[in-house]
């Protein structure tokens, strides 16, 4: 070969991905332009590893929990739970961004992706901090960024992406999850609240107990999942393909037959959204498998991190660079094909500094949460824009305060490593 | 010369015996045969087991250390997963320089792959929180966690257990939480998984040995000359008494390291032996191993 | 030709129809199955054999089928900013090009993964008596599935039949 294997794999990804082709295709097309080229390789191998990398159980929960997410979306389940959120902190100043972030919290604890979070809470909670006087850009910002603590706290899409490449343990992930999530809850309550004084924004009314407990009531039937789902795992009582099961059964009970928000034809539907969403991560997993495959035979990601490590070998430093690679890499790539692609080469890196798999999984996370966050590639933002109705320009000034506070979260989760390793620890004693 | 490259894939994980035997391997190798690029994946880094298996066959792979999924391709070695078969490593060399070997790798004929030697894994010991085991009336009502193995099921209800098939990654909690009682595996495994922290008696139980398949690709093999392939073939072979001795020492200086942490125990094997004969006829093992095959193993082991 | 035409559009609707039920179904399926496991585990007290092996299984079956669905509706996951800024007819040349591509890979999926799953005839899953080439057929199945897709699809750029617009992958969003 007159050119090195993975310069040439850099430009044909680029190349496709500008051109439009799907992601899924350019990894494959990519992957399969190589092996034809490599006289060393033989083409059979495209016939057999695509399917050993959608032949996954791991990956059945990311499936189930998408059925339980759409349950809950299409049960109308996130009005219950603002409710709640609303009579516990809507008498602070900028009540209703409050509200917006507690439920977003809230429901990070049932859905597994931010996109999810932000059409659901977002369809509810936008038209209403209009209706109160808040700024549809604020209103977007604030929905956008608290619904990345759905792939933070879990269940988390990413996170179960993570354990799969990383090979390590989805129990201890999940439980690594809940104080990152907790500490990115904190921070945008704060930098709302200062926002909030700053621009005079309104309260919802003074506090009363009876209202919590009223609400509370409500909501407490979908809470029921989260608890579900975190015993269940943290437990070793489910696999956490068993509780993406029993959190979809649930789900369906409580929007069937308690609320009764579930038709039949509601119900397939859900199947159907869960079914081709699924196929489209598979389809990406399979095909990143297959590339994943040729870099290993080439032996690329060792390469990179010696690369990396004759640079600087200096922990922080690295780790420094990691992030910034990865948040600059969010903006441009998907979670999916982030964590299924750069994780494998970035892993062995980790490894030989020593940093803790289950660690470097939540700042991998939070770095790829914050890339949704802006443009060009930005999911998240652009479905609570489009439920705002707003240009994505006019968004970008409260979103930046949010996207800070966000940042002083990742940063405060590398520097501490405890903040992510304590309650497995505890938890799990791992 | 340009090098060539032989790949050799295991399922098993950096650190574990297999990829002690397969540097020392390499090792070799390369000091017979300079033009030799000898490049070890482990961990199922080129494909799952099953897709690495029908890859030799394909040419797609060179090599594999492979553990249980051959099982698939050769139902003979399920002769494996029979209950208290070897007692200690050199039966297994016994087992390995006689005609049952033969009869196992002919096995392989006409898969695509060569069976150029077994190596060790590793003997498997029971650990649990509740009693340490000693005859099989110890094994009564405990809960004891196995593989997705319907033998090993078998192998452990017949003996008064209770097996719970249950993910390796989950057992660490299992225990923990007290969901499970107990779990099996090498003690290499039970010290690297820290089951120690969870469980207060190990028993040497030698239940079952499983050896790893040195296997070589027919298409790949094929491609060498005959020299490269002989010489392949018998380093493969010349390596397989070190591995026992390295896996013999290794396991002793575990079980001394974990002596300290775990109360260690042995059990009398002649009664489980006793114990578990019955599954030697039970169509269970017998029609997925074969007669023939059983047969063979008894004789050679002087199995009545 | 517009009897063509119509045979097309009409095999066109059985075959979305045929891939939407699948897609249902399966998830349906997994559903169900992963269900009973956990039932078959706490409630029964006896674990079923297959509980990890046969979900994986049909997940990677979904996968292949889905991916030609996808394919199909254009839900596919991409980029698409930069070819919309581009003028119709680089867009029209970029899109045929996209549909080759497409198509090669699918080839690839159909020829190799053929290969692939006809080596597996006769062997069946460890722990439930279904044949392996019921699942790895699903490789084949859907890469001759993207084929048949991407080529109707180029002839329809190139007679102008659709717009390049409209078979941008989603983007993002
Ligand atoms: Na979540
Ligand atoms: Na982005």
């Amino acid at each position: 070969m007159f050119l090195d294997p993975g310069y040439v794999i850099l430009i044909l990804l680029i190349a496709l991905l500008l051109l439009g082709v799907p992601i899924g295709y350019v990894l494959g097309i990519t992957a399969t332009v190589m092996i034809v080229l490599d006289p060393a390789v033989m083409p059979m191998i495209i016939g057999l590893i695509p399917f050993g990398g959608a032949n996954n159980y791991l990956l059945v929960a990311a499936l189930l929990f998408m059925i339980a997410g759409e349950v809950m979306n299409q049960g109308r389940i996130a009005e219950k739970l603002l409710a709640f959120a609303s009579s516990l902190v809507g008498h602070i100043r900028g009540g209703l961004a409050h509200v917006n972030i507690l439920t977003s919290l809230f429901f990070s604890e049932i859905s597994g992706t931010a996109t999810s979070d932000a059409a659901a809470i977002g369809s509810v909670m936008i038209p209403q901090m209009k209706k109160r006087g808040y700024s549809a850009a604020f209103a977007a910002a604030v929905t956008s960024t608290s619904a990345t603590m759905a792939i933070i706290v879990p269940p988390s899409l990413n996170l179960i992406l993570y354990a799969y490449v990383a090979n390590a343990s989805i129990a201890e992930l999940f439980a690594a999850g809940i104080l990152p999530g907790f500490l990115v809850c904190f921070l945008l309550l704060m930098t709302a609240y200062m926002i909030a004084v700053v621009k005079g924004f309104p309260t919802e009314g003074a506090f009363s107990f009876a209202r919590v407990l009223d609400t509370g009531k409500d909501a407490a039937l979908p809470l029921t999942l989260p608890i579900l789902i975190l015993v269940g795992i943290l437990g070793g009582i489910f696999t956490a393909t068993e509780a993406g099961a029993v959190a979809a059964l649930w789900s369906i009970v409580m929007a069937a037959l308690v609320y009764r928000t579930l038709n039949w034809a509601r119900f397939v539907d859900t199947l159907r959204i869960a079914g081709k969403r699924s196929a489209m991560l598979m389809f990406i997993v399979a095909t990143s498998t297959l590339l994943g495959w040729y870099l290993t035979n080439q032996r690329i990601p060792q390469d990179i991190a010696n690369a990396i490590l004759g640079i600087s070998e200096n922990y922080w430093v690295v780790l420094l660079a990691i992030n910034v690679f990865f948040l600059l890499a969010g903006t441009i790539v998907h979670g999916t094909p982030a964590i299924l692609m750069l994780v494998p080469i970035f892993l062995p890196l980790a490894d030989q500094l020593g940093i803790d798999r289950v660690h470097f999984g939540l700042i991998i996370t939070i770095n790829l949460g914050i890339g949704q966050q802006t443009p060009p590639v930005a999911s998240v933002v652009l479905i609570t824009c489009s439920i705002a109705k707003i240009s994505i320009g006019k968004i970008v000034p409260p979103l930046m305060t949010f996207i800070g506070a966000m940042l002083v979260a990742l940063v405060l989760v590398n520097i501490f490593p405890a903040i992510s390793l304590w309650l497995p620890s505890v938890i799990l004693g791992s | 010369a340009q090098a060539q490259v032989l790949q050799i894939n295991s399922s098993l994980p950096e650190g574990s015996f297999a990829h002690a035997f397969l540097l020392e391997f390499q090792e070799r190798v390369e000091a017979e045969l300079p033009s030799m690029d000898v490049q070890i994946f482990m961990g199922n880094t080129l494909g799952s087991e099953e897709d690495v298996l029908q890859g030799l066959g394909f040419g797609t792979h060179h090599a594999s250390l492979s553990a249980s999924a051959v099982v698939q391709i050769n139902p003979r070695t399920a002769v494996f997963d029979l209950p208290y078969l070897f007692e200690n490593r050199d039966q297994v060399q016994d087992f390995a320089a006689s005609p049952a070997f033969d009869m196992l790798a002919e096995g392989f004929e006409g898969r695509g792959m060569v069976l150029a030697a077994l190596w060790d894994n590793g003997f498997r010991v029971i650990t649990n929180s509740v009693r340490p085991i000693v005859t099989p009336e110890d094994m009564n009502g405990l809960r004891i966690r196995t593989p997705t193995s319907r033998q090993r099921v078998a192998m452990f209800n017949t003996l008064g257990a209770n097996a719970t098939p249950l993910s390796f990654g989950e057992v660490y909690s299992g225990l923990d939480q007290g969901v499970i009682d107990g779990q099996e595996n090498p003690a290499q495994i039970a010290d690297s998984a820290r089951f120690y922290e969870v469980q207060d008696y190990m028993s040497l139980s030698n239940h079952v040995y499983l050896p790893t398949f040195m296997l070589f690709g027919e298409p790949w093999l094929n491609a060498q000359t005959p020299e490269v392939r002989e010489t392949l073939l018998r380093i493969a072979a010349e390596t397989a008494p070190w591995t026992f001795a390295w896996g013999d020492e290794t396991d002793a200086r575990i079980l001394e390291e974990l002596a300290d942490k775990i109360e260690i125990n042995e059990i009398d094997f002649d009664a489980f032996q006793a114990a578990a004969l019955p599954l030697y006829d039970d169509p269970l093992f017998v029609d997925a191993i074969g007669e023939d095959m059983i047969a063979v193993t008894r004789e050679v082991l002087g199995l009545e | 030709m517009n009897r063509l035409e119509g045979a097309i559009l009409w095999l066109d609707r059985l075959m979305c129809r045929a891939l939407d039920v699948f897609t249902i179904i399966v998830a349906g399926v997994l559903l169900v199955l992963l269900n009973y496991a956990v039932f078959a585990r706490f409630i029964l007290n006896s674990s079923v054999s297959w509980g990890e092996e046969l979900p994986a299984h049909i997940l990677a079956m979904l996968t292949f089928i889905g991916a030609a669905y996808l394919t199909r509706t254009n839900e596919h996951l991409g980029f698409d900013s930069f070819v919309r800024i581009l003028n119709l007819g680089v867009q029209r040349i970029v899109l045929c090009l996209n549909q080759i591509l497409m198509a090669g890979f699918g080839a690839m999926l159909f020829w190799y993964g053929g290969k692939a799953s006809l080596s597996f005839t006769g062997r069946t899953l460890i722990s439930v008596d279904l044949p392996m080439i019921l699942f790895r057929g699903a490789v084949p199945l859907g890469g001759a599935l993207i084929v048949l897709i991407c080529l109707v699809r180029l002839v329809a750029i190139i007679i102008g039949r659709v717009n390049p617009g409209e078979l941008l992958p989603e983007g993002d969003g």
